[in-house]
């Protein structure tokens, strides 16, 4: 692992460093303040600002149990379904405050979609899976409905695949096939953000590198935050990287300056594989 | 507890050494034992198939299939068909899943997903508590109380409402199928909200993530996902609680009716097969036909709780493989079940709806024609404008930007219907004991516990004869049916293999399901009739065949919870393998089989029917074995079919005290084993 | 050490346990050695039977557990040879005479009445009626309170509007063997659709076991009807009312006009102990009446218990009449306990 991270990081030339994006040009899609999120007395985020711009890859790396997976489902507020969650700070979206009172989450959550580690189709048909979505959220019209399933798996690149079977169980697909339909089923309620964590950690590199080839081409319209525990990953997809530790944001900035030239002695550390 | 065992291995090693050459033989003889005595739940459901098929042979031979077509039941003319007691069995179980199902999986969706952990826990519990409640109790409530209240507001209401509806017509009479199918929803409500609580509980959490990461509300999550999800399972649930519906036997026969013409009207009195065999069976013993005929009807019994079974066991087995095989790679059983039940909702909504707007203006017509509904107040009118208006109601709101607001509302509604559906569960528990407390405290006297039965019409009478056959029932159930059951139960656990060991376990849930009154005629005729007596004894043998299984699969169950590294511990030091099972497997287990068997122990001392053909009942209190005895259960059933105050005060009594007891044993069992083991 | 301890306790426990089990389960006795004879059956003669069991353990010193299942469970278990004697209201027919194991003595223990209980909200005691109009309410054919060959009897009652709960034996039944017989003699629509029998394919109602459950039927259903010994009536402060005898009058079940009617019946008994006598002829006589028989074998297997059963029955038919009567059962005619005492003395024991 170790050496593999070097032989990624060594060839890029120290000059070629791309500066920070300039944040007051770019205005940015989710921005936190002061987040911190407790889990009852255990404190799993502390004072998380940042800024998100749109239409980027932004990977997220740290050590295991470092809050990533907490930081990315506050973002949507997956924290709410879990009873012992408390979030204080501001998290905004398009400049909105999502933990407002009269925001409506599901709508929220239409926005920002979610994909997880493990591949987790519905026990249903391709098709009522990608459907699932459009669905609760009103759509009924079969035509409508074939044309989002179709653009949607086109998308994720599936469709070709699966065009023939799309009354099949979710269940036959294989992992890989199982995780692009799942970023299909996301895409098809037409969200801003794409929230994944870990998406390739259960997938072999054929698969691993079709769904790298995905995040490239959705990153032409979507605001994509991916966690990942693999810095090749990262560094392959990504434009900017934050660094997690202790529910702490060590770092952030651009991904190929962060993994040369890392600014601070722990992601210095961490990249080069001394702890974690 | 793994200390524990360590001790006792310790102590056994040398000991183990010491008779090395013995244990070979020693191994031997113990696993053919608990072979032998496995296999006594086989031979048990071959001798109950075979007996009831020969009793019925006089029968089939006179009516053959027609028998199945017929609805006479005529002893004067020699005529016996089936048919009125199985449409009753079927209206009667229909009605109880109809009660059942959508309040038990409301509940279970309640106590799974939404409630926490405070409110879950006790109401789980007290769920159960009224899968224990026996039978006999729930007859006793259901005619005392349910059955005026049916007959008397309840019918009012909706005969002045639907009564232009068959099933709705008037008049009502006091015993109806309709109390027979509350009373048999409550019964098997919370055996589906058990199991239901328990396959949800099993949905991956992936799969509620999933979901609510694309946006949906809880309700669609739950009712498009999750349940989607653990559907094979909850259907189980309701064929294994179908199967319980229709071998119950006295709660039925106390508020059924017992009258032998079909009716469409619910209010109507009915007759059910497990009741008119608890009615008939005793009197039928000089009238070979009708005997042979009640017998057959034990036979068809006996061939649904097969089927039943059989079906239940493999849609739970399914679940299981599909639950085993989360998420990436799940079988080919989910899919062939997926493409089973997706045929089955194109049916359903290709053919239910159509087929309701039929009834509904088949109805109408027929309503008018009758003048039932002659004027547009009738909300019944109403009803399929509404459920339409309902459809294009939300048909135009998902276009609008208040589509998410209604969800919402959908959303908030549905919960608290699910929050509202177990609160009513619980209510029914708590309103069924609140009843047998108050009236049974009055009976509660000095006498009640020291005297035997008196005349009616003596106050000093009590329930000494009741109790002591309770208790000496019991210990006859245990000492024959514990061992049986403990050394089948290490059979399965220890030494079962493949095939067998599946048929083994196959036959002992088989055994659980077969209708306690169906063991009663069994026991009757391979005991009581050669005996020339009814006697303690055969009751215990009644009661112990209804033990056998339960113990088995109790002790099953736990023995597999024993780690394994326990057994590998003490055969590494040399140890055989039946003291391996006997000084560390067995004792590491020990506090789970003891609970186990105790709820067991709860479950066969309310039971009521097998014993009127076997135990007989007794006046006098009588501990003889070979002499009839009563039981606090059949004291309840008589007493309460009494028209006497004395002995309905009593009644109450003695289901304060059976409740009492089979609560105590089952909020112990919670306590020792924390939810090792399902009661239900 | 401990585990010891705890495993000690447990033997120690264990055989108590079982050791006492076996005391209390071989008849060691918790209670005394008294001999226990065991009947079963009828329910019509049960609250007499409950009345005399105490009195008879007082004075005798013997039990007798007395299970009221039913005649027809009476005759079926004595026939099974599982209880020392059955007792039915209906006396065997001369095939079921054939199909039991060895010759059967009839006994009469107790003669009484059946009555038609009602439960109206509002009615008293008193309602009349005829053979033909109960037929017909068993029959379904009156369905309703009011209907007006009720009223047309009960000119003075206020009858409620309200539908009629017909309630019958669960279980086949002496009782419903009297109560069919009379419906037979007096209607001809009953005795070619339905019948007399211990059990019948009833077109309405619904079912209760034994006099005690129909009994219970009707306290609880308003509008409910159904017929009960006359002791279940008293007991339990139901209604009942005058009936339509043979001679055309409406008569009460008095003791005397239940002993008019079952005098008729004495001559045809001393023939054939088995002969029934409903719908009697004469002015007085009440028409639904019978007697209870206890079933005994002319050759028991078990003599011990067989003598104690003769012994109790022959109390009961002599000093036993004077209790049943307090519960206004009718004493029966010194010819008919003769019979009796007759058919017992046949007893080989
Ligand atoms: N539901 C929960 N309840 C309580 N504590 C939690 C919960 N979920 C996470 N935590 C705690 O919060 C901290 C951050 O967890 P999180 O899942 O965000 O880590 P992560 O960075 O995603 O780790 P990984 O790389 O292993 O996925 C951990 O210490 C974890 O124990
Ligand atoms: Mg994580």
């Amino acid at each position: 692992m170790e050496i593999e991270i070097r032989t990624v990081i060594q060839p890029k030339p120290e000059g070629a460093v791309v500066s920070a994006p300039e944040p007051a040009a770019q205005l940015a899609k989710i921005e936190t303040e002061n987040l911190c999120v407790y889990y009852g007395r255990v404190k799993a985020l502390d004072d998380i600002s940042i800024h998100i711009p749109d239409r980027r890859v932004i990977a997220l790396i740290g050590p295991s149990g470092c809050g990533k997976s907490t930081f990315l489902r506050s973002l949507n507020r997956m924290n709410d379904l879990i009873d012992s969650a408390r979030v204080s700070g501001r998290v905004l979206l398009d400049g909105q405050d999502i933990y407002a009172p009269r925001v409506d989450v599901h709508d929220l959550r239409k926005r920002v979609g979610m994909v997880f580690q493990r591949a987790n189709p519905f026990p249903m048909s391709i098709f009522d899976n990608v459907a699932y979505g459009p669905r609760i959220h009103g759509e009924r019209h079969r035509n409508r409905l074939e044309e989002i399933v179709e653009r949607s798996l086109t998308q994720a690149a599936l469709w070709d695949e699966v065009k023939d079977s799309l009354k099949r169980s979710a269940f036959n697909l294989s992992g890989g096939q199982q995780q692009r339909l799942c970023i299909a089923r996301c895409l098809a309620v037409g969200p801003e953000v794409l929230l994944m964590d870990e998406p390739c950690s259960a997938l072999d590199p054929n698969a691993t590198y079709r769904i790298e080839e995905l995040m490239n081409e959705l990153k032409e319209q979507y605001c994509i935050v991916i966690v990942t525990h693999n810095m090749q990953q990262a560094a392959r997809v990504s434009s900017l990287t934050g660094f997690f530790l202790k529910g702490e944001l060590i770092e952030f900035g651009d991904t190929s300056r962060l993994f040369t030239s890392p600014s601070d002695q722990r992601t210095e550390d961490y990249i080069r594989g001394r702890f974690g | 507890m793994s200390s524990l065992a360590n001790e006792e291995l310790s102590g056994t090693n040398t000991k183990a050494l010491r008779t090395h050459g013995r244990g070979e033989l020693g191994d031997a003889i113990f696993r053919s034992l608990t072979m032998a005595f496995a296999g006594i739940s086989v031979l048990l459901i071959v001798w109950i198939g075979l007996q009831m098929y020969h009793s019925s042979a006089l029968s089939w031979a006179r009516f053959g299939i027609h028998f199945l077509a017929s609805t006479a039941w005529n002893a004067p003319q020699h005529d016996y068909g089936a048919l009125t007691f199985i449409y009753g069995t079927i209206v009667s179980s229909a009605l109880a899943l109809l009660i059942a199902v959508p309040i038990g999986i409301g509940a279970a969706i309640f106590l799974a997903e939404i409630a926490p952990g405070w409110i879950s826990a006790p109401f789980s519990f007290l769920i159960e508590l009224l899968a224990a409640v026996p039978s006999v109790i729930f007859g006793l409530w259901g005619f005392m109380v349910l059955c005026p209240w049916l007959n008397g507001p309840v019918a009012d209401w909706i005969i002045a409402h639907f009564g232009s509806i068959p099933i709705f017509a008037g008049p009502a009479y006091l015993t109806n199928m309709l109390a027979a199918g509350v009373v048999l929803g409550l019964m098997v409500l919370p055996f589906v909200t058990a199991v239901s609580r328990d396959v949800i509980r099993a949905v991956p959490r992936s799969q509620g993530e999933a979901a609510y990461g694309l946006g949906a509300t809880r309700w669609e999550t739950i009712h498009s996902v999750v349940l989607r999800y653990g559907r094979s399972g909850i259907v189980g649930a309701i064929i294994l609680g179908l199967g319980r519906a229709v071998g119950e036997t006295m709660a039925v026969a106390m508020v059924v009716g017992n009258n032998t013409n079909i009716s469409t009207s619910l209010f109507a009195p009915g007759y059910t097969m497990p009741s008119l065999l608890a009615n008939q069976f005793n009197e039928a013993f000089d009238r070979p036909l009708q005997r042979s005929a009640l017998l057959e009807i034990a036979l068809i019994l006996f061939i649904i709780t097969l089927v039943v079974n059989i079906l239940a066991r493999l849609l739970l087995w399914m679940v299981s493989r599909n639950m085993n095989e989360t998420g990436l790679s799940a079988g080919y059983h989910v899919s062939r079940f997926q493409r089973i039940s997706s045929l089955a909702d194109d049916l359903v909504r290709q053919a239910c709806l159509p087929l309701l707007a039929c009834g509904y203006v088949f109805w109408l017509f027929l309503g008018f024609q009758r003048s039932g509904i002659n004027s547009l107040t009738n909300p019944i009118i109403w009803i399929v404008p509404v459920i339409a208006g309902w459809i294009g109601w939300q048909n135009l709101l998902r276009s609008t930007r208040l589509w998410g607001r209604w969800r919402r509302i959908k959303n908030i509604l549905t919960l608290a219907i699910c929050a509202f559906l177990t609160f009513v569960s619980v209510a029914v528990l708590l309103i069924i004991f609140g009843y047998v407390v108050i009236q049974g405290a009055h009976a509660i006297t000095p006498t009640f516990f020291t005297q035997a039965q008196k005349s009616p019409d003596d106050p000093t009478g009590g329930v000494l004869n009741g109790i002591l056959g309770t208790v000496v029932l019991v210990i006859i159930a245990s000492v024959i049916g514990l061992p049986i059951g403990i050394l089948g139960g290490i059979y399965l656990a220890e030494y079962g293999r493949g095939r067998i060991k599946a048929f083994v376990r196959f036959a002992a849930d088989v055994l659980n399901g077969i209708p306690s009154v169906v063991i009663g005629t069994f026991v009757y005729a391979i005991m009581v009739l050669p005996m020339k007596r009814f006697s303690a004894l055969s009751g215990g043998v009644a009661l112990a065949i209804m033990l056998i299984p339960t113990v088995m699969r109790t002790t099953e169950e736990l023995l597999k919870l024993v780690p394994d590294s326990l057994r590998e511990g003490s055969l590494g030091l040399g140890a055989s393998q039946s003291r391996t099972v006997i000084r560390v497997v067995l004792p590491a287990a020990r506090a789970g089989i003891i609970t186990g068997i105790m709820l067991a122990i709860a479950r066969i001392a309310g039971e009521t029917a097998p014993l009127l053909f076997t135990a007989f009942g007794n006046d006098v209190a009588s501990t003889k074995l070979l002499h009839p005895i009563s039981s606090m259960t059949m004291l309840i059933y008589h007493y309460s079919m009494s028209p006497y105050n004395i002995w309905i005060t009593q009644a109450w009594g003695s289901a304060l005290v059976l409740l009492l007891m089979v609560f105590l044993v089952s909020l112990a069992a919670r306590l020792v084993t924390r939810n090792q083991i399902r009661m239900v | 050490m401990i585990t010891r301890m705890i495993k000690r306790q447990w033997i120690t426990g264990a055989i108590c346990a079982i050791s006492s089990a076996i005391v209390m389960l071989t008849g060691g006795a918790v209670r005394s050695q008294a001999q226990t004879i065991t009947g079963a059956g009828s329910t019509f003669a049960f609250p007499a039977i409950a009345k005399w069991t105490p009195i008879y353990k007082h004075l005798h010193g013997i039990n007798i557990n007395y299970q009221p299942i039913g005649s027809g469970a009476g005759i079926s278990q004595y026939k099974a040879g599982t209880v020392d004697f059955g007792a039915t209201d209906a006396p065997l027919s001369n095939s079921e005479m054939k199909r039991m194991p060895g010759p059967t003595l009839h006994i009469p223990i107790v003669a009484g009445a059946e009555v038609l209980s009602y439960n109206l909200p509002g009615v008293g005691a008193g309602l009349r009626l005829t053979g033909p109009i109960i037929a017909d309410i068993f029959l379904g054919k009156i369905k309703s309170w009011n209907d007006p060959r009720i009223r047309k009897l009960n000119p003075y009652m206020k009858l409620p509007n309200l539908s009629i709960q017909v309630m019958h034996r669960s279980d086949a039944s002496g009782t419903t063997f009297i109560f069919t017989h009379y419906l037979s003699a007096v209607s001809p629509a009953w005795a070619r659709q339905v019948g007399a029998g211990k059990s019948v394919s009833w077109p309405v109602g619904q079912g209760g076991p034994g006099n005690p459950g129909v009994t219970n039927l009707i306290r609880h259903a308003p509008g409910g009807i159904g017929y009960i010994e006359l002791a279940y009536a008293l007991q339990n402060h139901l209604p009942y009312g005058p009936i339509e005898n043979r001679s055309g009058n409406f008569v009460l079940p008095t003791t005397a006009n239940n002993q008019a009617a079952l005098s008729t019946g004495v001559a045809r008994m001393e023939k054939d102990i088995r002969s029934l006598v409903v719908n009697a002829p004469g002015i007085n006589s009440y028409p639904i009446v019978g007697y209870s028989y206890a079933l005994i074998a002319e050759y028991p297997k078990n003599k011990v218990k067989a003598r104690e059963t003769v012994n109790f029955l022959r109390w009961a038919v002599s000093e036993g009449q004077h209790y049943a009567a307090e519960l206004k059962y009718v004493p029966m005619a010194p010819a008919v306990v003769h019979l009796a005492l007759e058919n017992l003395n046949k007893v080989k024991d």
